[in-house]
C-alpha cells in the first residue's frame, strides 16, 4: 500500500517530498540529482479507470492495480477526497489531470513512479537514474552485530534498519550516494557506496551526548537538562579496560573524583574522594547508589555497569540530604537489550610485577653497621658492649638473603565474565557471571571473587511495571599483614630482617633465629609466615531490589521499590607454634559478621509539558532504611596442636570472645520540582528531612534544601548564529548537604566490658568501665555548596568543554576532639568547626580525528581543591594523625594539625636543619639538648635552647594541590589504542618506614646507601646522621621523613584488535582480542614502594606510607567475544 | 484500580512514618547504658574489677612502671636503641617520650573508673560493709594513681569526680594537697576494705585494710622527704608499719615473712603470705599474661625472650656472695652474660602469664619500720630488728647489722639503700627511694649520667599540655 511507504524499509526507494525544515538539504540534492531520464513508459501506458463516487486513494489503487505505477506522496495531499474518475484507454497523466482537478495537487513522474505534492511545497527530486542493491553488515566496536541501525541514503530519508543480524540491504541506490549509519549511542557514520556492493560498517560508541540520560537521584534526566554539576563516565571507552573492581573504571577519568586503593593488597578495598574531604572525623566517602539502592554494597562486575554518573554538587547531591554532603555515585546496571549479542563472554590473563623495591644493605653491610652502631655508642656513652660480629664472621659473610625477593613474587591474574541478554516484547532478562582470581605479588596473598547478577525489566501492560536487581557476591581473600599500625607487617618484617639469616636452616626447616639483632616484630621470617600462617576473609553479600511502576494517569506514576542488602562474612586466622612469633603458643581464631539493611522507598513523579513552553517534573517520597550489623570473634592461644588450624578452637586456652550488635534507622522524606521554560531557563528545587537514630537526643531530624538554575543560552537565537557553538549552557547552584557517617551509639553514655585476674586460682573476672563521655547534641555534618558551572560544545560537539568551581562550607563538623587525659577519656565527638573547600574542575573532550579510516579523542580532566580550616570552635589547633606504635614503642606521635588557616591533613612537626657536626658546635649554640656529633638538627624556632613543642611548625600538605587524567582513544580500522595518565601534583608523603630502615631506630636492616652515606665524622655528612643516632624517633613527626607525593603515572594502555570473525564462522557475532598495561611506568621522585599510597583508613592519617602492600604493573591479555 | 494502588502506597508511607519516631530511639545493644547500670551488688562488683583492668596493660603496670621506677635508676639498662626507654636510662626523658604519655593515660584512667565507682556505688541499696568494701578498693587505687603521679611528675591536676560534674581542663594542684588527697583515701580504704584473712579466695587480688595501711605507710614515709613534709609523718608511717607488723603477728598464716625468697616470685604459688598487694596476671588468658620475664631473657632458645634490658654490674655487685636473693634476681648466664632471672617461671613454659607484679610485700613493710625508725630516732636499736629479719631470711644471718657495724644514721641508710636494692629489685620503688634519701642524683652521676635536678622531676607529656591550655610544664623542660 502507497500509505505504507511512508514508513522505513517497505521500499527500497523512499521519496523525501517537502521538507521544510530540511531545505537546505533539499537545494543540495537538486544539484546532486539532476540527471532526469526519458519517461516512456507513462506515455506508452494506457489504463482503463471506473471510480466514480469514489476517493482519489481508489483511484490511484486502481492504477497500481493495473500498472506497474507506483504512487508516492505526504499528508499535504488529501487521497481521502471525493473524485470521479470514468476512463477508457488513457493515459497516466491525463487520468491524474482528471482527478486531480481543481485541487493543489500536483504530480510529477519519474519513470514508473510518481509522487503526488501539494503546488504550494516544492517539487519533489525524483531520479530514476540505473540504481544497485547495497547489502552489508553493521557491528559494534566489539564485533558485536547491531540490529536496528538505520541505515539512510544522505539526503533522503530513504532507508532500512538493520536486522537481528545487523545485515541491511539497500536497493536502488545510485552510484555516488552516501549512506549514512545512525544509532542510538554510537558515532553517526558516512560511507559513499561508490562502486562497492557490499559495505560493512563498524560503529564506534559515542561519548555522552547531550541527548544522553543521566541518572540522578530517584529518577534520571537528559544531561542537556541537567542544573547540577553531574559527571558521568564513559564506559564506552571504559569497556575497553579491564579492571576487576567497578571503583577502578572511575581512577583518572573524571574531574574531582579521586580513586585511591586504600593497599595494594589483592582484595582490598578503595578510597574515593569526591571534591576533596570535607569531614576530619567522619567518613569522607561517597554515598553508592546502585539501581536505586542508596548505600548499597558497590562490588559490581565491572562488566555488568551500564552508567557511573557522579553526583558532585549539592542541588544534586541534596536529594540524598545527610548522606550527600560527600557526593553520590550512582551505578546503574546493564539490563536486558536486543541490541547486544545473546551471550558475550570477555576473558583475561596477565602477570603482575612489583614496580620497584627498597635497596637494603646485605648481609655483611648489616654485620659492619651492627658493629659501628656499638663502637660508636660505646665511645660517646662510655659503654661496654661486646660487638656483635667478629671480624671472621663479617669476611664469612656474603649478599646474604634479599628478604624482599623472598617475599615478592611475579604473581597471575584472571578473570571472566559471561552475561546473558534475553529480551522480548515484555521481558528484559539481563544475567551475568563473573570469576576472577587474583594472586598477589606478595606471597601468600591471593583473592577471589564471583558475582552473579540477575535484572529483570518486566511490563506487565503499558502502565505498569515491575522488576528485579539483584546480585550475591562471594569473595575470598588470604592476606599478609601490611599497614599494621602495630607494625605486625610482613612487607615491613622483609625489610627490617636480618640478612645474613638464610630463608631455611640446615635441616632444611625455616630458620627461626635472627641473631644477634633483637626480634624484628612478631612474624620472625617472613617467608614462613606467609608460607605457615592462614589468614583468610571472606564475604558473601546477597543484594536485591525490587520495584514496582505504575502510571495512574498520562505523567503521573507512582513507584515502590523495596530491596534488602544482606552481607555476611568472616575471617580465619591461624598461626601455628612452630614458626617465630615472639609467644610462640600460637593463635587460632574467627571472626564472623552479618548485616543487613533493608529499605523501602515509594515515590510519586509528575511529568507535565504544556504547549512545548512550560515542562514540570515533580517528584515527591518517602524511605525508611534500616540496618542491623552483628558479629562476634573468639580465639585461642596455646594451641596443643598445629594440625586443625581454625577448625577445632577446642585445642587451646581461650582468649576472652568479643561481639557486637549494632542498629540504626533511618527516615526520609525527600521532594523535588525541576521547571524548564522553552527549553531555555532551567529550575531545579529539592528538599529531604532526614531522621537517623545515630543523631542525638536533642538533635534527631535534619533538613536539606537546594536549588539551581541553568541558562541554556544555546537555545537562545542570538547564539543559535553562531556557527561554531553548538551548545552553551551556563549552570548555578546552591545547597546544603549533610554527613551523618558517625557510627552508632555514640551520642549515648556507655559502659564498655574489661576484665582483670581475680582469685587465689586466678580466673579472669569481668569488669566494666565508663567509656566515653555522651554527647545528646550529637548531629550530622553540615555542607552548604554553592557550584557555578559552564558547559559548552563548539563545532558541532566536536570540542566539548566543562567547567565548575564550586565552594563547599562544612560546619558542624564532626570532631573527635582530644580532650585532656586526665578525664579518664582522649577525646569525646562534638559537632564543632568549620572546613572550607574550595575548587575548580575542568574537563575537555575532543574528537581530533574523525573519518572513516580513523578516529582520535582525548579528554582531559583537571581539578584542583583548596581545603582550609576555618574554625575549630573554642580549640586554637588540633593535633591529629598517629605515628604508628611499632616504630615509637608506646604511643604515637601525631603528624598533623588541624588550625584555622591549614588544610586538614597538613603535617606538623619539627624542621630538619642538618646534622651536629662536632661538639663545638653543639656547645655554641647553646642547645639544652642532650645531643651529641652526628645528631640531627632540629631547629629550635623559638631560640629557648629547648627542643620541645613549641618548636613545631607546619610542613607540608597531605591533600594534593591538583589531579590531572588524559584518556586518548585512537580507532584505526579494526585497532583501538586507548592509553590513560593519571597525576597528582602538590601533596606530601610522610614515609614512616625511613624511621626504621633510614635512621631512627637501630638493629633492624637499613637501606644500602645508610652504610655508605651516613656522617661518620665532622663534614662527612649534612644530611644522614649516625648511624646509631636514634634522636629522630624520638622526636617524631619530622621534616626528613616527608616526601613529595606528586606523581604522573601511565595508569592503563589497552590496544585491541576487532577479529573478522564473523567471516569464518556465523557462531560469532563479534570477537576482540586485546592486550593491556597498567601502571607501566611512573615519574615520582617518592623513594619508597609507591607515591599511590594510604596505609591508614583514618581519616586522621593522610598522606601515611607505613609499611604498604607494594604496588604494582599489571600486563593482561584477553578476548572478548559475542555470540 | 487506580485509585486502591493510590491508597494502598499512601496508607503503607503514612504507617511507616508513623513508626518513625519510635524507630529513631536509639537502642544500644552491645554495651550498657549508663541509666542501666549501677543497680545491684553484681554491678558494683564488675565496676570495681573494671576498675583494676587497666592495670595489666603493658604501658602501665606491666612494664611501664617498672621503666620508670627501676631503668631510671641503678638496676638494669637498655641493651638496644630503643629511644623512650634510653631516655628514661639516661634521665633525659623528654615531653615527647612515648611510653610516659599511655602512661599518664592508663593511671587517669584507672582513677577515673574509680572515681565511678567512689560516686555511684554508694547509691546502690546493697549491704552497707560489702559496699564500702568496694568503695574502699576504689579509693585505694585512686590513691595508688596519684601516689605514682606526684612522685614522677610532682604537681599534677587532681580530679576527684568524673567530667560530667568538672572542668575537662584542670590546672595543676600542687604536690603537698595531692598527698593530703591520698592519704584521706587510704585512710577510707584502711577503714573499710575487708581484713585479710576475711579476704574470700575468690576474691584474692582485691585491697585489704592492710594493703591500706602498709601502703599509707609508704605514703608517710615519701612525704617525710620532701619540703611539704609533715612533722609527723616518720611517726605516722611507723604507726601503719607496726599495725600491719601486729596483724601478721596474730594472723601469720595469711601474713608473714616467708622463709624461702624464691617462693615470693613463683608463679605455682602466687598470692602467698608475704603478698600484701600484688598487681594480677593470669586467668589462663593470653590477653591477661605478663611480659615482664620475656623483656629480660636471652632471644636464644629456650627464653624466646626479647634480651632488651641487662643488669648493671653495680646490681650483680651489690649481692653478697653468700646471699640467696643473687641467684633468683641475676641468675641467669648464658652466653656468657648476666640476664636478669626474677620473674622467671620455673615451669619455663612460653608466656609467664601467671607472674603477678608485687606492689607491696612483707618485707618491705619491715625495712620501711627500720627506716621511719632510723629517721626518728637513730639510737633506736629496734630498727635493726626488721632489716635483719630481711638479712636473715637472705641467708645472710650471719651479717647482720648493728650499731657497732652500722653507727650512724647515715651509715644506716646506706646498708639500707643496699638491702632494698637486693630484696625489691624491680618492684617499683628504686627510683622513689633513691629520691627519698636523696640519692638519686649522685648514684646515677656514678653511672656516668648528669642529671639535672630540675629533672628529677618528669615533664608533663606533650600530648596533654596540648590540649589542656590550664597546663603548665615543669621547670627545666
Amino acid at each position: 500500500m502507497n500509505k505504507l511507504l511512508r514508513k522505513y524499509g517497505k521500499k527500497p526507494l523512499f521519496y523525501q517530498f517537502f521538507r521544510k525544515m530540511k531545505l537546505t538539504i533539499l537545494i543540495l540534492t537538486v544539484s546532486i540529482l539532476s540527471c532526469f531520464s526519458a519517461e516512456t513508459y507513462s506515455q506508452t501506458t494506457r489504463l482503463t479507470i471506473t471510480e466514480t463516487n469514489s476517493t482519489l486513494l481508489n483511484v490511484l489503487k486502481a492504477i497500481e492495480g493495473q500498472s506497474e505505477f507506483k504512487f508516492f506522496y505526504n499528508e499535504k495531499v488529501d487521497v481521502n477526497r471525493p473524485v470521479s474518475v470514468d476512463v477508457n484507454q488513457k493515459s497516466v497523466t491525463e487520468i491524474l489531470d482528471k482527478a486531480l482537478t481543481n485541487t493543489t495537487v500536483k504530480y510529477k513522474v519519474l519513470g514508473r513512479q510518481i509522487a503526488l505534492y501539494d503546488k504550494n511545497e516544492m517539487e519533489p527530486f525524483i531520479s530514476e537514474q540505473q540504481s544497485k542493491k547495497v547489502t552489508g553488515k553493521v557491528t559494534d566496536s566489539n564485533g558485536g552485530s547491531l540490529p536496528g541501525v538505520s541505515v539512510v541514503v544522505k539526503g533522503t530519508t530513504t532507508g532500512v534498519i538493520t536486522d537481528n543480524s545487523g545485515n541491511y540491504a539497500v536497493s536502488n541506490i545510485t552510484g555516488n550516494a552516501v549512506l549514512v549509519f545512525s544509532f542510538v549511542g554510537m558515532k553517526t557514520q558516512e560511507v559513499k557506496t561508490g562502486s562497492q556492493s557490499t559495505i560493512n560498517v563498524v560503529l564506534a560508541e559515542e561519548a555522552i551526548g547531550l541527548e544522553e540520560v543521566v541518572a540522578i537521584g530517584y529518577g534520571t534526566e537528559k544531561k542537556k537538562d541537567i542544573t547540577g554539576s553531574v559527571s558521568s563516565v564513559n564506559l564506552g571507552v571504559q569497556e575497553k579496560t579491564p579492571v576487576l573492581s567497578t571503583a577502578q573504571l572511575l581512577e583518572g577519568r573524571v574531574a574531582g573524583v579521586e580513586v585511591t586503593q586504600q593497599q595494594s593488597q589483592p582484595g582490598s578495598t578503595f578510597s574515593i574522594r569526591i571534591r576533596g574531604t570535607s569531614s576530619i572525623s567522619s567518613s569522607s566517602e561517597p554515598l553508592f547508589v546502585v539501581d536505586g539502592f542508596a548505600g548499597a554494597y558497590y562490588d559490581i562486575n565491572p562488566s555488568d555497569v551500564l552508567t557511573i554518573d557522579i553526583l558532585k554538587d549539592a542541588s544534586a547531591t541534596a536529594i540524598y540530604g545527610s548522606r550527600g554532603a560527600n557526593g553520590v555515585i550512582i551505578i546503574t546496571t546493564k539490563k536486558g537489550s536486543t541490541t547486544a549479542p545473546k551471550i558475550t563472554v570477555d576473558a583475561y590473563t596477565g602477570i603482575q610485577q612489583t614496580n620497584k623495591q627498597y635497596n637494603m644493605m646485605d648481609a655483611k653491610q648489616y654485620a659492619v653497621y651492627n658493629n659501628t652502631v656499638i663502637q660508636q655508642n660505646n665511645s660517646l656513652f662510655g659503654f661496654n658492649y661486646a660487638l656483635p660480629y667478629t671480624q671472621a664472621q663479617i669476611d664469612a659473610l656474603g649478599k646474604g638473603t634479599n628478604w624482599q625477593d623472598a617475599i615478592l613474587r611475579i604473581a597471575p591474574i584472571s578473570n571472566v565474565s559471561i552475561s546473558l541478554n534475553k529480551s522480548d516484547n515484555d521481558s528484559k532478562h539481563y544475567l551475568s557471571l563473573q570469576l576472577s582470581d587474583q594472586k598477589g605479588v606478595v606471597i601468600g596473598s591471593d583473592y577471589q571473587k564471583a558475582i552473579i547478577r540477575y535484572n529483570l525489566d518486566e511490563t506487565i501492560s503499558p502502565k505498569f511495571r515491575t522488576g528485579i536487581n539483584s546480585q550475591i557476591n562471594y569473595s575470598f581473600q588470604h592476606a599478609v599483614p601490611v599497614n599494621q599500625d602495630n607494625g605486625i607487617s610482613l612487607v615491613n618484617n622483609a625489610m627490617l630482617f636480618n640478612p645474613a639469616v638464610p630463608v631455611f636452616d640446615s635441616n632444611g626447616d625455616y630458620s627461626v633465629s635472627n641473631q644477634p639483632a633483637s626480634i624484628v616484630g612478631p612474624l620472625g621470617n617472613p617467608v614462613a609466615y606467609a608460607k605457615k600462617v592462614t589468614n583468610h576473609g571472606y564475604n558473601v553479600n546477597l543484594f536485591v531490589n525490587t520495584y514496582a511502576e505504575y502510571e495512574l494517569l498520562t505523567g503521573l506514576k507512582l513507584k515502590s521499590t523495596f530491596g534488602v542488602n544482606y552481607a555476611t562474612g568472616g575471617t580465619e586466622l591461624f598461626i601455628p607454634t612452630t614458626i617465630y612469633d615472639y609467644l610462640n603458643v600460637g593463635y587460632a581464631g574467627q571472626t564472623s559478621r552479618r548485616s543487613y539493611n533493608w529499605l523501602n522507598e515509594n515515590t510519586i513523579t509528575y511529568n507535565k509539558n504544556i504547549a512545548g513552553i512550560h515542562a514540570i517534573n515533580v517528584i515527591g517520597g518517602f524511605t525508611f532504611q534500616h540496618w542491623y550489623d552483628k558479629g562476634f570473634g573468639t580465639s585461642i592461644a596455646y594451641l596443643t596442636t598445629n594440625l586443625l588450624g581454625t577448625d577445632n578452637l577446642s585445642v587451646g586456652t581461650p582468649n576472652v570472645p568479643s561481639s557486637y550488635s549494632l542498629e540504626n534507622v533511618l527516615a526520609s522524606y525527600f521532594g523535588r520540582i525541576n521547571y524548564q521554560l522553552k527549553e531555555k531557563y532551567l529550575l531545579t528545587f529539592t528538599i529531604r528531612a532526614d531522621g537517623s537514630s545515630r543523631f542525638g537526643a536533642n538533635s534527631k531530624w535534619g533538613y536539606f534544601p537546594s536549588g539551581a538554575f541553568a541558562w541554556h543560552a544555546s537555545q537562545e537565537n542570538f547564539i543559535k548564529n553562531i556557527a561554531a557553538i553548538s551548545d552553551l549552557k551556563l549552570r548555578l547552584s546552591y545547597g546544603v548537604t549533610g554527613n551523618q557517617e558517625i557510627g552508632s551509639y555514640n551520642s549515648l553514655s556507655q559502659y564498655n566490658y574489661n576484665q582483670y585476674s581475680l582469685g587465689s586460682k586466678p580466673i579472669l573476672a569481668i569488669g566494666i568501665q565508663p567509656g566515653n563521655i555522651a554527647n545528646p547534641n550529637l548531629k550530622w555534618e553540615t555542607t552548604a555548596t554553592s557550584n557555578i558551572g559552564l558547559d559548552l560544545g563548539l563545532w558541532n560537539n566536536r570540542l566539548m568543554i566543562s567547567a565548575d568551581y564550586y565552594e563547599k562550607k562544612t560546619s558542624d563538623l564532626l570532631l573527635n576532639v582530644s580532650i585532656p587525659q586526665t578525664s579518664g577519656y582522649t577525646s569525646i565527638l562534638q559537632n564543632i568547626g568549620l572546613v572550607d573547600n574550595k575548587g575548580f574542575e575542568f574537563s575537555v573532550t575532543s574528537k581530533n580525528i574523525e573519518n572513516k579510516k580513523i578516529s582520535w579523542s582525548t579528554s582531559f580532566t583537571f581539578s584542583t581543591n583548596k581545603n582550609k580550616v576555618i574554625s575549630l570552635g573554642p580549640n586554637p589547633y588540633i593535633l591529629t594523625g598517629g605515628l604508628s606504635s611499632n616504630i615509637f614503642h608506646g604511643n604515637s606521635f601525631n603528624t598533623s594539625i588541624l588550625q584555622p588557616g591549614y588544610p586538614i591533613g597538613e603535617f606538623y612537626g619539627y624542621l630538619f636543619d642538618g646534622i651536629w657536626q662536632n661538639q663545638d658546635q653543639i656547645t655554641q649554640s647553646k642547645t639544652k639538648q642532650p645531643v651529641h656529633p652526628g645528631d640531627p638538627i632540629y631547629k629550635d624556632l623559638n631560640n629557648d635552647g629547648l627542643l620541645n613543642g613549641s618548636d613545631r611548625t607546619f610542613l607540608g600538605q597531605a591533600t594534593p594541590k591538583f589531579t590531572y587524567g588524559m584518556t586518548n582513544n585512537i580507532t584505526m580500522g579494526r585497532f583501538n589504542l586507548n592509553i590513560l595518565l593519571h597525576g597528582v601534583y602538590g601533596n606530601m608523603l610522610i614515609n614512616e618506614n625511613l624511621y626504621n630502615i633510614q635512621n631512627g631506630n637501630i638493629n633492624y636492616n637499613k637501606l644500602a646507601y645508610v652504610a655508605t652515606d651516613s656522617w661518620t665524622g665532622p663534614g662527612t655528612s649534612n644530611t644522614l646522621p649516625r648511624v646509631s643516632s636514634v634522636y629522630r624517633v624520638a622526636m617524631g613527626c619530622t621534616s626528613d621523613v616527608l616526601e613529595s607525593g606528586s606523581f604522573l603515572r601511565l595508569k592503563t594502555v589497552s590496544l585491541s584488535y576487532n577479529v573478522p570473525l564473523q567471516k569464518f564462522t556465523k557462531v560469532f557475532k563479534s570477537a576482540n582480542v586485546y592486550v593491556t598495561g597498567q601502571n607501566l611506568f611512573t615519574i615520582t621522585k617518592y623513594t619508597g614502594y609507591d607515591p599511590e599510597v594510604s596505609s591508614s583508613t583514618d581519616p586522621h592519617n593522610l598522606g601515611l606510607d607505613n609499611n604498604a602492600y607494594p604496588n604494582y604493573k599489571t600486563i593482561l591479555v584477553g578476548v572478548k567475544l559475542g555470540f | 484500580m487506580k485509585k486502591n494502588i493510590f491508597y494502598i502506597v499512601f496508607i503503607l508511607s503514612l504507617a511507616s512514618a508513623s513508626s518513625c519516631k519510635q524507630a529513631l530511639i536509639e537502642q544500644m545493644h552491645s554495651a550498657i547504658a549508663a541509666n542501666n547500670f549501677y543497680k545491684t551488688a553484681a554491678d558494683a562488683e564488675t565496676a570495681i574489677n573494671g576498675a583494676f583492668s587497666p592495670l595489666q596493660n603493658q604501658l602501665y603496670y606491666q612494664r611501664t612502671n617498672w621503666c620508670i621506677t627501676d631503668l631510671s635508676a641503678d638496676i638494669f639498662y637498655v641493651c638496644n636503641g630503643n629511644s623512650p626507654r634510653l631516655q628514661y636510662q639516661m634521665g633525659q626523658q623528654s615531653a615527647t617520650n612515648s611510653l610516659t604519655g599511655p602512661y599518664w593515660q592508663y593511671t587517669y584512667q584507672m582513677i577515673k573508673n574509680a572515681n565511678d565507682v567512689i560516686e555511684y556505688v554508694p547509691g546502690i541499696d546493697i549491704n552497707i560493709a560489702v559496699k564500702n568494701d568496694i568503695v574502699g578498693n576504689a579509693y585505694f587505687l585512686r590513691a595508688l594513681g596519684y601516689f605514682d603521679l606526684v612522685r614522677i611528675f610532682g604537681a599534677v591536676p587532681l580530679v576527684l569526680l568524673n567530667t560530667s560534674d568538672q572542668s575537662l581542663f584542670p590546672k595543676r594542684t600542687s604536690a603537698d594537697s595531692v598527698y593530703v588527697q591520698i592519704i584521706k583515701d587510704l585512710q577510707f580504704a584502711e577503714a573499710n576494705c575487708l581484713h585479710m584473712d576475711a579476704l574470700p579466695a575468690s576474691k584474692i587480688g582485691r585491697v585489704t585494710s592492710e594493703a591500706a595501711s602498709s601502703m599509707l605507710a609508704r605514703v608517710f614515709l615519701q612525704r617525710a622527704s620532701t619540703s611539704f613534709a609533715v612533722a609527723t609523718d616518720n611517726q605516722n608511717s611507723l604507726a601503719e608499719c607496726n599495725k600491719v607488723i601486729s596483724y601478721s603477728g596474730s594472723h601469720p598464716n595469711v601474713l608473714t615473712l616467708v622463709p624461702n625468697y624464691a617462693s615470693i616470685f613463683n608463679p605455682d604459688t602466687p598470692n602467698g603470705p608475704e603478698c600484701i598487694f600484688s598487681i594480677q596476671f593470669g586467668g589462663y588468658s593470653p590477653s591477661s599474661m605478663n611480659l615482664t620475664v620475656w623483656m629480660f631473657t636471652p632471644t636464644d632458645n629456650p627464653w624466646h625472650g626479647y634480651g632488651a634490658f641487662l643488669p648493671y654490674a653495680s646490681f650483680i655487685n651489690a649481692f653478697d656472695p653468700i646471699d640467696n636473693r643473687k641467684a633468683v634476681n641475676v641468675g641467669l648466664i648464658f652466653s656468657g652474660k648476666t640476664y636478669i632471672s626474677k620473674y622467671i617461671d620455673p615451669a619455663l613454659s612460653y608466656g609467664s602469664e601467671r607472674c603477678n607484679f608485687p606492689v607491696l610485700r612483707y618485707a618491705d613493710i619491715l625495712l620501711m619500720q627500720s627506716e621511719a625508725l632510723n629517721n626518728i630516732n637513730a639510737g633506736d636499736v629496734t630498727k635493726f630488728n626488721g632489716i635483719n629479719a630481711v638479712r636473715t631470711r637472705a641467708g645472710l644471718g650471719s651479717k647482720l647489722y648493728s650499731l657497732s657495724n652500722t653507727p650512724s644514721q647515715a651509715d644506716f641508710i646506706n646498708a639500707l639503700a643496699n638491702e632494698r636494692l637486693c630484696e625489691l629489685a624491680i618492684e617499683g620503688v628504686r627510683r622513689y627511694d633513691l629520691i627519698r634519701w636523696n640519692k638519686f642524683i649522685s648514684v646515677k652521676a656514678a653511672q656516668g649520667y648528669t642529671i639535672d635536678q630540675n629533672h628529677v622531676l618528669f615533664p608533663l607529656p606533650q600530648t596533654e599540655l596540648d590540649v589542656n591550655k590550664n597546663l603548665t610544664q615543669s621547670p627545666g623542660y
